[in-house]
């Protein structure tokens, strides 16, 4: 569904337009999995036929389409299995597998790393927010910031000041546990702002900018079909970090009051947790962009001219329902593309396995596992 | 205090080779300013590789426009090729000739015509094209003079080559390119910078008419236009078997006679891949067979093209398949060595071991396409089968092993078999791969 074509074929909301699969199948890799109207899984395979849109498979008809690799195998069933169908699911989908090192060494060093990684900074979040959540209430934290976190006294500690704080706030002891863990996890992906904690995410702001220039770059000095294609993935990078800008102000503005949010968490939770979830949704796919097209910077102008179209074939475009400026300017540059096509990449479709297309993409799961 | 000598570049604490590219393309442009200072010029030789790599965009000066038509030819060796390469020391004793030798009124102009010039930015090719035009034809007719008249003047030789009078087949050879520098110029300009790894349909038409049209029925115009853009080609030899189908508008003896000249060019460039493939005993699997690929194309090509050359041709073309050959056993024996030596340590080796492990196996996939070339295919096949046969037994070992052990030990056990996995799979039976991999899943935990 790329959506080139006129809006017709934009997809109305981040469900609609699924998620990214890491798969390293060459004619699978960036393909999109989600639910069909009947909930049934199904997965968008981009441009399969050279043509423009989508290719839409039946979960358990995959591996009837194209011969999977046995990662891919493995992952294809470790999803259907979880029901993996979020960002954040197949992430941890995507981790467990390449930990078997089925996609190479690399992969799974990347893997254990991002999966040691993740549960580092879940449990960093954690202290953070309790911390937070003590100083905003006056309780002192001298003593438990000098205790190792983690450790038996720590805990101890954290759970006496913790009943003194929901004691102050009216909750339930309980309570108070579940909800900053549950918090924690939301944001594990995000971070905290203002430097207190870079999530994963928080930390794909940076690639857009760099992207978006790049390609910017790249498309002036490029006389091919391609340019009016190259400047619309920049002008889509530039639109994705404005609306991401927007988010994690709303999610920063959001946390800033956390006592508040503690207390009345039905109401002033629900909010966080779905501009978090935005956030997953709207970044998806991107990190695969990013490491794409850097690895093709020192690469010849027909490679780089083959990245850009592969990039544009995928490109996460926000979904109708999910801007909310105008869509004026979208529509006019989408329009400004039709009529015309983007050249076909042979060997991104090929059936035949390929091995070396195979360990560049699996050399691209590593980075992006990585970041 | 004098000012430390321009060598000490190279001993600071960022020399020349190490600093950013952004501050060497300055460097570089500073340099081609003062490069007829001696120290310069030494400085230049240093930097030349780092220098062809980045390419920053160089100020134009007489000199590198009077190089132009044969800038992808020079090489630096101590002795004459005589395989239409051009020695760098041959083109400066040319370029010095040509503005010593030239008569006043043309000196003049040369002067103004270096003013000009220096006043045009970098990348301003028009008006470096039309200067250019200007320089060849006339140094091309001095030189074309003093070549001829220097075997048998021996004063005009010294003035020409000075001691080295081996030199004067590199003159002729300028002098040829010189004689074509427009069409050469303006197939550069139409086609992609080297190294060329395709041409469209067009561009290869706009070759063939540039050809039959420019080169009046001398061979020396149709050889010098076919060399230039062909040593601007990653597959040089490729691209000889695909124009010699086409009409360039040559009878049939000059064609061959032409076409083997230029076979002379790429039988030493294949030469020179296939001494870089033999001396390669590294771990750098991936590079290697690249090389060799490439090397077993253009072999293949050169046997087409130079199908109907002189006997020496065709025997330096057999030995070239020899040495290519040879160098292609090397690397399938080296691949097949550093998998099997892998399958002890399985996925308990480093991470570095690990990926030579798989870029041998690659490796060894990669060569199947080509090995029927060089008649290894068998030995390639066998190898494989070696190495599938010798993962399964040791994905039943350990299965054997795992089954067996406590339970704090068979993590380690099922980390192995999916290294096994993956090896399979590599090798090239994903089946099998699979079949184990399925087995792994339903290990009782």
């Amino acid at each position: 569904m790329s959506g080139r074509n006129g809006g017709a074929l934009l997809p109305t909301t981040f469900e609609e337009r699924g998620a990214v699969v890491a798969f390293t199948t060459p004619s699978l890799a960036l393909a999109r999995v989600r639910r069909d109207a009947r909930q049934r899984m199904i997965l968008m395979m981009p441009n399969f036929g050279g043509t423009e849109g989508a290719f839409v498979v039946p979960w358990n008809a995959v591996a009837e389409v194209t011969a999977m690799s046995v990662h891919d195998r493995a992952l294809h069933e470790e999803i259907e299995a979880a029901e993996a169908i979020t960002p954040e699911q197949l992430r941890a989908c995507a981790l467990r597998i390449g930990q078997t090192g089925m996609a190479g060494p690399v992969v799974a060093e990347a893997s254990r790393a991002a999966a040691e990684t993740e549960r580092r900074r879940a449990a960093e979040l954690h202290f953070l927010l309790i911390i937070a959540v003590l100083n905003a209430l006056g309780l002192t934290t001298d003593d438990l910031m000098a205790l190792g976190p983690g450790s038996e006294p720590w805990r101890f500690k954290a759970r006496t000041l913790l009943g003194q704080a929901a004691q102050r706030i009216g909750i339930d002891i309980n309570d108070i546990h579940t909800r900053i863990a549950a918090l924690a996890r939301v944001l594990t992906p995000h971070g905290l702002s203002a430097g207190r904690q870079e999530g994963r995410l928080r930390g794909l702001l940076d690639g857009f900018a760099e992207f978006r220039d790049g390609i910017a770059e790249w498309s002036e000095s490029e006389r091919s079909e391609l340019t009016p294609f190259a400047q619309f993935a920049g002008f889509v990078a530039d639109e994705t970090l404005k609306s991401a800008d927007r988010l994690f102000r709303q999610l920063d503005t959001g946390l800033r009051d956390i006592v508040a949010m503690l207390r009345d968490w039905q109401v002033q939770a629900r909010p966080v947790v779905g501009v978090a979830g935005k956030l997953c949704w709207l970044l998806d796919g991107w990190d695969f962009i990013f490491v794409f097209w850097d690895m093709v910077q020192d690469e010849p102008i027909e490679i780089q001219r083959e990245a850009v179209a592969r990039i544009v074939r995928i490109l996460p475009l926000i979904p109708r329902n999910e801007t909310e400026g105008p869509q004026d300017e979208f529509d006019l540059r989408q329009q400004q593309l039709q009529g015309r096509q983007l050249p076909s990449s042979t060997d991104w479709r090929r059936a035949r396995g390929d091995l070396d297309l195979a360990a560049r993409i699996e050399a691209a799961k590593a980075r992006v596992v990585a970041l | 205090m004098s000012s430390p000598p321009l060598a000490g570049l190279f001993d600071l604490e960022y020399p020349l080779e190490q600093i950013s590219e952004a501050k060497f393309r300055e460097i570089a442009l500073l340099l081609e300013e003062a490069r007829d200072q001696p120290e310069v010029q030494t400085i230049m030789e240093r930097i030349r590789p780092r220098l062809k790599r980045v390419r920053p965009a160089r100020k134009p000066n007489l000199q590198r426009l009077f190089y132009l038509p044969f800038e992808d030819l020079l090489v630096d060796l101590p002795a004459p090729v005589d395989d239409g390469r051009v020695l760098r020391r041959a083109a400066q004793r040319a370029w010095a000739y040509v503005l010593a030798k030239s008569d006043p009124a043309e000196r003049r102009i040369y002067q103004v015509m270096e003013t000009r010039l220096r006043r045009l930015d970098a990348g301003d090719r028009s008006g470096q094209n039309v200067l250019a035009r200007r320089l060849w034809p006339p140094a091309a007719i001095l030189l074309d003079e003093a070549a001829i008249g220097a075997s048998t003047n021996k004063a005009l030789r010294h003035e020409l080559v000075g001691d080295e009078s081996v030199l004067i087949d590199d003159i002729r050879q300028i002098v040829r390119l010189l004689a074509a520098g427009d069409e050469i110029q303006l197939l550069k300009d139409a086609l992609p910078p080297p190294p060329i790894r395709g041409l469209e349909i067009s561009q290869m038409a706009l070759i063939r008419q540039t050809v039959a049209n420019s080169h009046d029925g001398k061979p020396d115009r149709a050889y010098a236009m076919l060399l230039a853009v062909m040593v601007r080609m990653s597959a040089p030899t490729e691209f000889l078997r695909r124009i010699m189908h086409l009409n360039l508008d040559l009878p049939v003896p000059i064609k061959v006679t032409v076409f083997a000249r230029l076979g002379k060019t790429v039988l030493a460039d294949m030469a020179g891949q296939a001494r870089a493939l033999s001396a390669q005993a590294s771990d750098a699997f991936a590079s290697r067979v690249d090389q060799a690929q490439r090397l077993v194309a253009e072999l293949t090509a050169a046997d087409q093209v130079l199908r109907d050359s002189d006997p020496w041709t065709r025997q330096l073309l057999a030995e070239l398949h020899r040495s290519a050959e040879a160098a292609c056993a090397a690397l399938v024996n080296d691949a097949a060595l550093r998998v099997r030596a892998a399958l002890p340590a399985a996925a308990a080796a480093p991470l570095g071991e690990l990926v030579a492990a798989e870029q041998a196996l690659l490796a060894l996939r990669k060569c199947q396409p080509f090995a029927r070339q060089v008649e290894l295919d068998r030995i390639v096949g066998q190898m494989l089968s070696t190495i599938i046969r010798e993962l399964k037994i040791k994905a039943v070992r350990l299965f054997e092993a795992r089954n067996k052990a406590k339970p704090p030990e068979r993590a380690a056990h099922e980390r192995d078999l999916y290294w096994c996995v993956r090896m399979l799979e590599l090798a090239g039976d994903p089946d099998e791969a699979d079949r184990i991999r399925l087995e792994t899943i339903k290990l009782p935990r």
